[in-house]
């Protein structure tokens, strides 16, 4: 995959977030770095990692929601540093978004009538009764009745909530979708029916980012996925590399925490048992998991280029010895 | 600790700078002029003049308010307009009984308010909770004055206890200070207490549903003990900032109560120079006022720092 | 949300007095011109039927005083208010959606003028621009515009950081419509109640500033005029200054009361009767209590545990539930949200809080020293409790902010009974039992000054501080990030081994139960359908919701593909279907299944309810093939 035929093409994007006092800047604070991703058309990206990872971030700077301090993003050819902030109109309907908890970003004094409408309203000319029926349609795709509409969003269920999102981020037929731990806050039960439905109504020959902390979840539903730490995008590979045979010592880690849920009573004790050494501080410039990684030595004082492994880009000085069986990562 | 309290006292310069600039540019406006109020309108254009020339009134406002400001940062506060009195004796004769009025004041809204707050917020929902919040909406919608009025007219001068007018000094007799302060303290107060017990009430009930005190409570400590040392503990921290807020309110308030009791505080003698336009005056209360609500706020975040380890500096 | 009957009078009498002095207001000018003049005769007379409410020094009627100062009351409040919110509220919200360096800047200024008491600078401001009642209500309106605009301000600054502005961002609003399509609805009903409040302490200064002479001036009647004429005569006619005081305090009140309600609409009010977990919850037991199963720390026998409902009435949670735990023993209690499962620890670990009840043919915990009754003791006796430990889902929040984890570990070992001078040394071992290397240092933190992890190994320590007999883990590792949990999961698989801990993990986790379990209890709408071993109940379900939870569950294995859901939602308590609960989600129901209750019921320690398990095949979770 090519940056030029890739619907989403991230190169060097970096956010710095800043707090400013009276007089000008006060503490920064680097939440992406560096980071190069694509997207091709009909493809699913994974993007993974832990907490402060960056990988929230990261979908926020495609949706144009904080301003990048380096790099670029294309989004179906066209540059959104150059598109000015706010977005036009143009650019809005091609990204949308399906945030975490529906409760929080679905604003809670509308009813779900004008939570579907709005984005029609904004990006078409659909009025009164045409603007209604296009709404009942797309509730009625997402699985919701046309009862709903008069409901505000604490009167849902937690997945029919989520339906409303999907509802809204399909009103304008985006090409790109960006899935923040959109089904992180529910029940495994739920969760399984909305990512059937995501299945179902994405737009098919459109690119789809999938944010989340759950390697398990990520490998069922993605083409490829990158797994981010502390900033920067340490992997990047097709699902079964990433998920079925890690390089990183960090994606090893985390693929080897995943619990599963056969009682083989091969625990994963012992194998998640990185520690973590409190006063260590990553160089600068260096390998942000160097503090916890077994491997460590100097030369992971300078953050390494991109190794290329097949279909796979690895970012570690160790990838050669590293072993590809993370069982057997040393203690 | 010692740089928090210094940069904190530094903060509280420009926070007087800009609230005394406000107060001079604002009376600047109401265009009165010193030297008819302190000669009257009967004198002459020359000795107009003369008196502008002496309190220097007949220079740009600007360097009026740079020279007043320097001044000022020595606590001199100038010439009255009205009488050829330092203000700083003017201030000074006033603040034993407005200090003793708010401290008065400050005690009634504890001693009141906290344990009636403490108590209803413990059993919120319970009749006793029911009774003791009706009583504080009824106390909060109590203006001072007229507390102070019903004070003096049915306890002061049917029974004589307290004296209904007028204020005696603590060096003086100590006795006839405090029965002299005690029914405009409690008239001054009352709201004040009312307000705590209700904020108090708030902060307890919202900390009793916090998860550590679940935690607490399986662990199987005592009631008495989850109540001091998990609930109040922590309740404290808002409790301290609605403190600070009724001090501020208390200090505005004792000026209307003054009157009723006639005392001769600070905010009497703020009413008349305001009244008068004696802009030295007004500058000077203004200034106390500032100073002092700061000096609480300080006091309050010292105590809040140590509270909360949360805010504590490192 | 419903307000108690007592509320609703108290909110109807605020209603009736408010519009009656609006009414007062309205009619006023036409009130007393039919009445015969005042004459000095009648100078301060008493109440009489001539005079309702007396006559002051002067002759007048008090009564008709008071209603002509309604009016005045009314007009002075309106234009405070009005100024108030006008100049306030569009100072707040600019100030406050343009957030940055424009915020500090007109903050600080708005902090400087705030230092000023408010009744000096409202003073001030009427010495600039002149005394009467427009001017000085201008003034006060002034004053309280600074904390309009700071209320306004704070509430735009907490709105803008909610996720739905970012959402109405990504569909392409723009920024006057996210400001008064979204933003201001949202942030309205708080203003609003701040107007009243403004409005009714106008009521108050408005009558403080004319006893002094500074606002309305005599004739007028104004309730503060009529102070100041009751405060010259107060030692001959004490009762004149009852009226009018009395007439500011009802209508300031008022005014509050209908604000307080207002914010109870906005916020949600407390509802009488509602207990803290201070309180405890006795358990109402039924006598017929079966022995304990050898070598159990805990049998619980059809608990019920029911919660005040949102009409009202009380519904259940949980409905019968009947398990044991096996000393050093892992049972995980599997389900849905809404199924249960949290009703059912912290009943166990007795910390509901009224109106919640709870019920059990027995509940009883078996320790070191003895077999404890918990369903025959008075919910205020603390003495059984350090027996049960809890371990919750978030960490930080179950730890006390204001006391250092050395503190925590301390005061739990004290409450054990050890020596004072062991406890240090002990509250150190205790975290090196949970693995964090520099004890002593961590002795010395707060808890805000942990990280999620470090937090959750504190708040084990403290359960082990306990030395309990069960401890109850709620979702110990939910919130934790995975490489995490997985170093919490081995912490507490190696304590349960080490120790012979006896543990109920609560859990919709299923990697989490198959990590920590050695039996299960499967929950679906307040009742048990499955129990057994954690490789039977998991690997080969009996009851169809078992399988179908295992069905929802990814896996990280290459070719599985997207699991098949399960349709529907768990029903809410006090909505559960007649006969089996979960046929009307099952794909195996039959008419029988909706026709009657199915009873758990098995051999062996393995039990499930389904009436048709014989005749199905289901499947769990097979073992990974890689």
């Amino acid at each position: 995959m090519t940056t030029t035929d890739a619907l989403v093409a991230l190169r060097g994007v970096t956010v710095i977030f800043r707090s400013t006092g009276i007089l000008g800047s006060r503490g920064e604070l680097t939440a992406v770095r560096d980071a190069d991703l694509t997207i091709g058309a009909g493809e699913t990206v994974g993007l993974v990692g832990e907490s402060g990872s960056g990988k929230t971030t990261l979908g926020r700077a495609i949706l144009g929601l904080v301003p990048m301090e380096r790099g670029t993003i294309h989004v179906a050819g066209e540059d959104l540093a150059t598109v000015g902030q706010p977005f036009p109109a143009r650019i809005r309907r091609k990204v949308q978004a399906v945030f975490q908890d529906p409760l929080q970003a679905l604003n809670p004094r509308h009813r779900v009538e004008r939570l579907v409408a709005e984005p029609l309203r904004i990006h078409t000319d659909l009025r009164g009764r045409q603007l209604q029926a296009r709404v009942v349609g797309l509730l009625e795709q997402v699985g919701l009745s046309a009862g709903l509409l008069r409901r505000r969003t604490n009167e849902l269920s937690g997945g029919q909530r989520q339906r409303v999102a999907i509802a809204r981020a399909l009103a304008v037929d985006p090409q790109v979708l960006v899935l923040d731990e959109a089904v992180s806050a529910l029940d495994v039960t739920t969760g399984a029916q909305i990512i059937k439905l995501l299945e179902r109504v994405r737009p098919a020959q459109g690119a789809t980012l999938f944010i989340s902390h759950d390697i398990a979840r990520v490998r069922s539903v993605c083409n490829r996925v990158a797994v981010m730490y502390r900033g920067r995008i340490v992997e990047f590979g097709t699902a079964d590399e990433i998920c079925g045979d890690p390089r990183h010592p960090y994606t090893q880690l985390l693929v080897a925490s995943v619990p599963d849920p056969h009682p083989h009573r091969v625990t994963t004790v012992g194998r998640a048992s990185f520690t973590v050494d409190p006063t260590a501080r990553a160089a600068p410039d260096g390998c942000p998991f160097a503090p916890r990684c077994p491997h460590a030595d100097d030369r992971c004082a300078v953050f390494p280029d991109p190794t290329v492994l097949g279909t796979r880009v690895v970012r570690c000085h160790h990838v050669a010895d590293v072993t590809t069986h993370p069982t057997e990562v040393p203690r | 600790m010692l740089t928090f309290i210094l940069r904190r006292v530094l903060a509280v310069i420009p926070l007087v700078v800009i609230a005394t600039a406000a107060t001079f540019f604002m009376l600047q406006l109401s265009d009165v002029d010193p030297a008819v109020l302190r000669l009257g309108d009967s004198a002459t254009e020359e000795q107009y003049g003369e008196v502008r020339a002496e309190l220097g009134t007949d220079r740009p406002a600007v360097v009026q308010y740079v020279d007043w400001l320097s001044h000022a940062a020595r606590f001199d506060f100038g010439e009255s307009w009205k009488r050829p009195v330092p203000v700083m004796t003017m201030v000074h004769q006033r603040m034993p009984a407005t200090l003793s009025l708010t401290l008065g004041a400050v005690l009634v809204t504890i001693l009141i308010g906290l344990p009636l707050g403490i108590a209803s917020g413990v059993r919120a929902g319970s009749t006793a909770d029911s009774v003791i919040t009706a009583t504080a909406s009824i106390g909060q919608a109590m203006p001072a004055f007229w507390t102070g009025l019903l004070l003096a007219a049915y306890v002061a001068i049917p029974t004589g206890w307290f004296p209904a007018t007028g204020f005696v000094g603590p060096t003086a007799s100590v006795g006839d200070w405090a029965r002299s302060i005690i029914l405009p303290s409690i008239a001054l107060g009352i709201s004040g207490a009312a307000a705590l017990a209700r904020q108090t009430r708030a902060a307890v009930a919202g900390v009793l549903r916090q998860p550590y005190v679940r935690t607490a409570v399986s662990v199987g400590y005592s009631r008495r003990s989850i109540l001091g040392s998990d609930v109040l503990r922590n309740a404290a921290i808002p409790i301290v900032t609605v403190l600070g807020v009724q001090v501020s309110l208390l200090l505005g308030g004792s000026l209307i109560v003054e009157q009723v009791f006639v005392v001769p505080g600070l905010g009497s003698l703020a009413f008349s120079a305001i009244l008068e336009k004696d802009l030295p005056v007004v500058l000077a209360v203004v200034t106390v006022a500032a100073l002092l609500v700061t000096v609480v706020q300080l006091a309050l975040d010292v105590l809040y720092g140590a509270l909360d380890p949360r805010v504590r500096v490192r | 949300m419903k307000a108690g009957r007592g509320r609703r009078i108290v909110i109807g009498v605020a209603a009736f007095e408010v519009a009656a002095v609006i009414v007062a207001a309205i009619a006023s000018p036409w009130v007393g011109k039919n009445t015969s003049p005042s004459t000095l005769s009648d100078s301060l007379a008493e109440p009489s039927w001539n005079h309702l409410l007396g006559a002051d020094q002067q002759g007048r009627d008090v009564l008709v005083r008071i209603i002509q100062g309604a009016r005045i009351a009314l007009l002075a409040a309106t234009e405070a208010t009005l100024v108030a919110v006008l100049i306030g509220i569009p100072l707040g919200l600019l100030i406050g959606f343009r957030g940055g360096r424009v915020d500090l800047v007109a903050m600080r200024l708005i902090d400087s003028i705030s230092s000023i008491p408010g009744v000096v600078l409202a003073i001030a401001l009427i010495a600039t621009l002149g005394t009467g009642l427009s001017r000085s209500m201008l003034a006060v309106g002034l004053v309280f515009s600074m904390v309009m605009a700071r209320i306004a301000r704070g509430q735009v600054l907490a709105e803008r950081e909610r996720q739905y502005v970012d959402g109405a961002r990504v569909v392409g609003v723009r920024r006057r419509g996210l400001l008064f399509g979204h933003v201001l609805p949202n942030v309205a009903p708080a203003l609003i109640v701040q107007a009243t409040l403004v409005f009714s302490a106008a009521i108050a200064i408005e009558a403080g500033l004319s006893f002094i002479g500074l606002g309305v001036q005599p004739p007028t009647a104004s309730w503060g005029i009529m102070l100041a004429d009751a405060q010259d005569v107060k030692e001959i006619s004490p009762f004149q200054s009852v009226p009018p005081g009395a007439a500011i305090l009802l209508t300031v009140l008022a005014i509050n009361v209908l604000g307080d309600f207002l914010q109870g609409l906005v916020v949600g009010n407390q509802r009488s009767g509602e207990g803290t977990v201070l309180d405890g919850v006795r358990v109402q037991r039924s006598p017929d209590a079966a022995p304990a199963p050898a070598g159990a720390s805990l049998v619980v026998d059809t608990l019920d545990v029911a919660y005040r409902g949102r009409n009202g009435t009380m519904v259940r949670a949980v409905d019968g539930a009947t398990l044991h735990i096996g000393r050093g023993e892992v049972l995980a209690i599997v389900g849905e949200s809404g199924c249960g499962k949290s009703s059912l620890g912290l009943g166990i670990a007795g910390l509901l809080a009224p109106p919640a009840t709870m019920r059990a043919r027995s509940l009883r915990l078996v320790t070191d020293d003895g077999e404890h009754e918990l369903a025959d003791l008075d919910p205020r006796d603390t003495s059984w409790r350090r027996h049960v430990a809890v371990v919750f889902q978030e960490p930080a929040a179950s730890l006390n902010p204001v006391h250092s984890v050395g503190h925590h570990l301390r005061r739990a070992l004290r409450q054990r009974g050890v020596e004072p001078t062991q406890r240090a040394e002990h509250a150190e071992r205790l975290l090196r039992q949970v693995h964090i290397a520099d004890a002593p240092d961590v002795l010395r933190r707060y808890p805000h000054q942990l990280s999620g992890g470090m937090a959750q190994r504190v708040m084990i320590a403290l359960a082990l501080a306990q030395s309990p007999a069960v401890l109850v883990a709620d979702e110990p590792t939910t919130a934790l990030d995975v490489t995490v949990q997985a170093e919490i999961l081995s912490l507490l698989r190696q304590l349960c081994t080490d120790l012979h801990l006896s543990v109920m993990l609560i859990t919709h986790d299923l990697g989490v139960v198959a990590e920590l379990a050695d039996r299960v209890a499967v929950m679906y709408a307040g009742q048990v359908v499955e129990t057994g071993s954690v490789l039977d109940v998991i690997a080969t379900p009996l009851h169809p919701y078992t399988a179908a939870l295992a069905a929802s569950v990814p896996r990280n294995e290459a070719g599985i593909g997207i699991p098949e859901p399960l349709e529907g939602n768990v029903p809410e308590p006090g909505h559960w279907p007649a006969g089996c609960r979960f046929a009307p989600r099952c794909v195996h129901a039959v008419e029988a299944c909706l026709a009657e209750s199915p009873v758990l019921a098995g051999t062996g320690g393995r039990a499930f309810a389904c009436i048709r398990a014989a005749e199905i095949n289901l499947v769990g979770v097979p073992p990974r093939r890689s």
